[in-house]
């Protein structure tokens, strides 16, 4: 459905202003300073652009600050637009986790624990010693 | 904001004294004109630390230090010239960014005009619109304290 406002349209941002904006709200995501990345990326995902990006992020800014309903709505949203992206889906599993919800969590983080990237399969290995 | 020696933490002092050794080393090496050399003015330097939300680290000063220097000769856009100021400078100096506070206005306006829409679309609307105008306002202090800190930087250049 189309949106009932065009806020990229108002605002009159192209694709680069969108991506320096982006950019500096992952130093502040790099640097530790959740809350202010927050702002930068809820604002960025409400623009609507095609990138799964923004939503990604913020599933890994909320698992940070601890609110695991929201990390797993937006790890749900990127999903939808891009469907196997792993470390999105580990963001789901440990959101699954943290809302004790591990029947769904512990098939997830096996499917995991095979993936060919070793880094992303040690994290679902030690989440799987862990909880299971 | 000008370092007070005295109340930092033990490990920021020995980052400040090791940026401070080296930002001698490189204002001799530069050979600047007398009356540059006297002694860092490190209080522009910890400033856009401050903006650029990190940690007071000697990579962070030195680097600044680098691009101070870079535009004291007119070569700030040389090679390896601090990448992550890049964004924030971006902020503050081109584009539609610049204009936060009209844009803030827009956002603002729209957000107080959606009431023909039903109400769930209405709801979504005006989060939406919260959010982005939330956006703008930590891009327009960002910018304003950047614009500070490059006022500062080229009163500094001009000596």
């Amino acid at each position: 459905m189309a949106p009932a406002v065009d806020w990229m349209e108002m605002l009159g941002w192209t694709k680069d202003q969108i991506q320096e904006v982006r950019q500096t709200g992952f130093q502040f995501f790099q640097d530790g300073r959740f809350e202010t990345a927050r702002v930068f990326f809820e604002g960025l995902a409400a623009l609507e652009t095609d990138s799964p990006y923004d939503a990604q992020l913020l599933s890994a800014i909320y698992l940070e600050l601890d609110d695991n309903e929201k990390a797993l709505l937006w790890a749900e949203r990127a999903l939808a637009k891009e469907a196997g992206h792993l470390p999105t889906l580990l963001n789901r599993a440990k959101a699954l986790l943290m809302l004790q919800r591990r029947g769904e969590a512990l098939p997830l983080l096996e499917k995991l624990a095979k993936s060919a990237d070793l880094d992303l399969a040690r994290d679902a290995q030690a989440l799987l010693l862990a909880y299971r | 904001m000008v370092i007070d020696r005295a109340n930092l933490p033990p490990e920021a002092y020995s980052d400040y004294a090791s940026a401070t050794r080296n930002y001698e080393e490189n204002l001799s090496s530069l050979k600047l004109p007398k009356g540059r050399d006297a002694g860092p003015d490190l209080s522009h330097a910890a400033r856009a630390v401050e903006v650029f939300g990190v940690e007071m680290k000697v990579p962070w000063l030195t680097k600044l230090m680098g691009l101070f220097q870079g535009a004291r000769f007119g070569k700030v856009d040389r090679p390896g010239a601090f990448v992550k100021l890049r964004s924030p400078l971006f902020l503050a100096s081109t584009g539609p960014l610049q204009k936060t506070e009209a844009a803030l206005e827009k956002v603002r306006a729209a957000t107080s005009q959606l009431g023909d829409l039903p109400s769930d679309l209405q709801v979504r609307e005006i989060e939406k619109g919260q959010a982005i105008s939330h956006l703008l306002e930590e891009v327009n202090v960002r910018k304003k304290m950047v614009e500070e800190v490059i006022g500062t930087m080229n009163q500094y250049l001009r000596g």
